[in-house]
């Protein structure tokens, strides 16, 4: 008897869940990553297991060098929904974009000297790329900063990501402050270049974070969506946080047209989190507490000058992430 | 598919230089490049930030591969943007100065220094766009980028706008057929480059300078995260681009091919004259023919007169041939020396009237039964030789009266109108004869050629008359539709110097 009670209550619930996706209305979502295993290590995951298709929604995956074009597309409303790096949060503490999700821990940034630069110090005077409104630029300051030095002390060049690589390895800069996995691509070929920075150098300081955003306004319109999506994420990391790396290597270096060795070796970029330990993070106060970390590095940076300061949760949705854990 | 596109426009406007070395030109290329310049900045620029599906890309960029070439191009994103700067404030500089030089409105052709003002605020807005220059500037007063943005964005707008005005206005303020449509290539050409233009001008460079550190949203131009990049999307603008580029290069081909023609026709005549020369000689030597036949009559008439009763009638007769022989010997040996030595004008400047009443004399005096109407503004001057300038314009009444008269509309007059036109003062002489066809029109010109078959009509009026408006630096043009007439153009540099003059 208990048996087939159990199996009836199987039964219902399943009915019931079948219910709720039915009623789910179908969404085309156009999102926005960037070309490394970071940006796409959940999303990738999602998809390939069918975990946004259970929400009944289907993505179109449009590649971008970085956060801040992530957040410009977004105002143009070509974007709905897209991935950022440390650097382009200071635009979602002025609020510019709301972060629903968060991805991981990350530690995929460097700060690199080439030929004959073994320290900090040794930039001083050189000529040095990196890319503004990006982590590139956020690594670089806390390097300085930590030394003493300002952006004065160098000689700066601006570039996008991918100029900075062959600078790089043309020798037409001296050192530069990067992501993986142009940092791993630069190490890898540059035989005398040295890692001068990491963002585990400042892990007792602060914390490099990666995120989901979209626009305050989509945010507010499209909460059921973001949950849905966030959902679908979080399955995705739980799959791949810890295992199947291989597996995630093969679909992100598919998805960004790379070898799956590059792909493959980003994988030790981030710590992976579990979409268990967001949500539950968001619920017990760790994940704020890493946003409000962040964001006041950010105001003693200088980076973030908007007075009075926000608070975490004008700008990060905690509650989605709770919601989407449940 | 724009980089192919802006480059056959680069290479059509070079050529076009090559074959004609003039100031037009050279702000073609300058437009042709600027406009190279500015895609190139922002394609690039596409290229490193993304955006785009990889459909997209490769509609864009032919291949992934040349995509990822040009994403890593080693170039600073002050680089990228100064790139975007220069293209994007010369073009419109170089379309004003373009119109400008093709205006005729008087009030800016009487003040040049419009030209060198024109120059200020691109000059102004390079010197301001100027990477470090501006960054300084915007991160010390942040208050000013929206300003300069707009600024920008108004004046660059405004540049084609008022260009494209004065270009139009140009066009519909010219009434002769073929003058007209040779300036609506020039006009579609510029059109179509300006449209070109305008789909793309509002990317300002400061988005790639400082791409998110202020809060400046891109709101305007199709150049980069403006509308969700569909494919259809897309297509269709490469397509817009596509007629644009293609209407362009095909104006602008036209535009030179027709020169090129004039031009050909010119060297072919003075070829073809310098066989005439030699052929003249040959001419001259067979009038002796003629001078034999005048012998003959002349040995009959002396025949006549050694007989003891002469008749006199006959004597009468043969006198009435040798003079009338003689006269049209000594006509065409007058007629082919003025033509061929080699003569030099003296160019005065003269009364339109004074040279339309010289024309309309000699014309009398040859068909004092013709009727002209005459429609001269006798407050215009032009740099002419009176006798010369006369005797051309007389030589086409010539023309057109015996066309006429073919046509059997003795009862309609010929008409001698001018007008201003643009760059010219243009007397046109107008008849209501068979017309000439196509094929005719490309030999009438010729020494030696002539479709009458009259004793009287040797072939050399044409030729003659444009030689002589050649040496005034002018153009004689024709348009003629069989059955309905034809019209001479003869089109003098326009001197701007007016005086009161009575005739016509």
């Amino acid at each position: 008897m208990k048996k087939l009670l159990s199996v009836l209550l199987a039964l219902a619930m399943l009915s019931i869940a079948g219910l709720s996706l039915a009623e789910a209305e179908p969404v085309t979502l156009n999102v926005a990553y960037m070309p490394n295993y970071g940006s796409l290590w959940a999303i990738e995951t999602a998809i390939q297991k069918g975990y946004l298709a259970e929400e009944n929604i289907t993505v179109n995956l449009v590649e971008f060098a970085d956060g801040p074009t992530i957040i410009a597309a977004m105002e143009s409303g070509s974007i709905d929904v897209g991935y950022i790096g440390q650097g382009a949060h200071k635009l979602c503490i002025n609020g510019r974009a709301t972060i629903f999700a968060l991805s991981h821990v990350s530690n995929g940034d460097a700060l690199i000297g080439g030929a004959g630069i073994t320290s900090v110090e040794d930039l001083k005077g050189k000529k040095v790329a990196y890319s503004s409104g990006s982590s590139s630029e956020d690594i670089l300051i806390n390097s300085l900063t930590k030394y003493g030095m300002t952006m004065d002390d160098i000689n700066a060049f601006d570039m996008d990501a991918s100029a900075i690589v062959t600078a790089m390895l043309s020798g037409g800069v001296d050192a530069c402050a990067t992501w993986s996995p142009n940092s791993l691509k630069i190490l890898e070929e540059m035989p005398d270049a040295t890692k001068l920075t990491d963002n585990m150098t400042f892990a007792d300081q602060t914390v490099s974070l990666a995120s989901w955003i979209c626009m305050p306004k989509y945010a507010e319109e499209n909460r059921d969506i973001l949950v849905r999506f966030t959902r679908a994420l979080f399955k995705g990391m739980d799959y791949a946080a810890d295992e199947h790396y291989d597996e995630v290597s093969t679909w992100v270096s598919t998805q960004t047209a790379t070898d799956y060795d590059s792909v493959y070796n980003q994988r030790g970029d981030a710590e992976w989190l579990t979409g268990k330990e967001v949500a539950e993070g968001a619920a017990d106060g760790t994940v704020e507490g890493y946003y409000l970390l962040q964001r006041d590095t950010f105001v003693a940076n200088g980076a973030v000058e908007k007075d009075p300061v926000p608070a975490v949760s004008d700008y990060v949705m905690l509650d989605v992430m709770i919601e989407a854990g449940k | 598919m724009l980089f192919v596109l802006i480059g056959a426009m680069l290479i059509a406007s070079i050529c076009v230089l090559l074959l004609r070395k003039s100031t037009e030109s050279l702000y073609l290329l300058g437009m042709c490049c600027s406009l190279m310049v500015f895609l190139s900045g922002i394609l690039i620029f596409i290229a490193k930030k993304g955006g785009y599906s990889q459909d997209i890309l490769r509609f864009l960029y032919f291949s992934l591969a040349l995509k990822t070439r040009v994403q890593y191009l080693y170039l600073t994103l002050g680089q990228i943007g100064y790139m975007i700067a220069v293209g994007r404030f010369l073009y419109p500089l170089f379309l004003m100065e373009m119109a400008l030089q093709y205006s005729m409105i008087p009030a800016m052709r009487k003040r040049p220094a419009v030209k060198k003002l024109a120059v200020l605020l691109p000059a102004g807005s390079l010197i301001l766009y100027l990477p470090p220059l501006y960054r300084r500037l915007v991160m010390t007063w942040p208050g000013i980028q929206p300003v300069i943005v707009q600024a920008a964005y108004i004046w660059v707008v405004a540049y084609v706008a008022i260009a494209l005005i004065l270009l139009l206005n140009e066009l519909l303020s010219i009434t002769i057929a073929f003058c007209r449509r040779q300036f609506a290539c020039i006009f579609v050409c510029m059109a179509a480059l300006s449209g070109i233009y305008l789909l793309y001008c509002g990317q300002d460079p400061s988005q790639v300078y400082h791409f998110y550190s202020y809060d400046y949203i891109f709101s305007k131009g199709l150049g980069y995260l403006q509308y969700a990049p569909t494919m259809a999307g897309y297509v269709t603008l490469v397509i817009v681009n596509v007629i644009c580029g293609v209407l362009g290069i095909a104006s602008l081909l036209r535009y030179t091919q027709d020169n090129l023609m004039t031009d050909r026709e010119e060297s072919v005549l003075r070829r073809k004259f310098d066989i005439a020369r030699t052929g003249a000689s040959v001419f001259v030597h067979s009038i002796k023919n003629q001078l034999l036949a005048n012998r003959v009559l002349e040995k009959h008439i002396y025949q006549e007169l050694g007989r003891e009763t002469p008749d006199l009638a006959r004597i009468r007769d043969c006198v009435d041939q040798l003079h009338g022989n003689n006269e049209l010997l000594l006509e065409r040996s007058e007629e082919l020396y003025r033509t061929v030595k080699s003569k030099s004008v003296r160019l005065t400047p003269v009364g339109l009237g004074e040279v339309a009443q010289v024309a309309l004399d000699r014309f009398a005096r040859k068909y004092p039964e013709a009727k002209c109407r005459a429609q001269v503004d006798c407050t215009r001057t032009v740099m002419a030789d009176l006798n010369y300038l006369g005797e051309a314009i007389y030589n086409l009444m010539t023309n057109a009266w015996e066309a006429q008269v073919e046509a059997g509309r003795t009862d309609r007059p010929i008409r001698l109108i001018s007008r201003q036109e643009r760059l010219y003062t243009v007397l046109e002489v107008r008849d209501e004869g068979p017309g000439i066809s196509r094929s005719q029109q490309k030999k009438i010109f010729e020494p030696f050629y002539s479709s009458k078959n009259s004793n009287h009509s040797w072939g050399m009026g044409l030729y003659h008359a444009r030689m002589i408006i050649k040496a005034h630096l002018g153009m004689l043009r024709v348009e003629s539709r069989p059955g309905e007439g034809t019209a001479f153009f003869i089109m003098l540099p326009r001197c701007d110097t007016q005086r009161t003059v009575n005739g016509g």
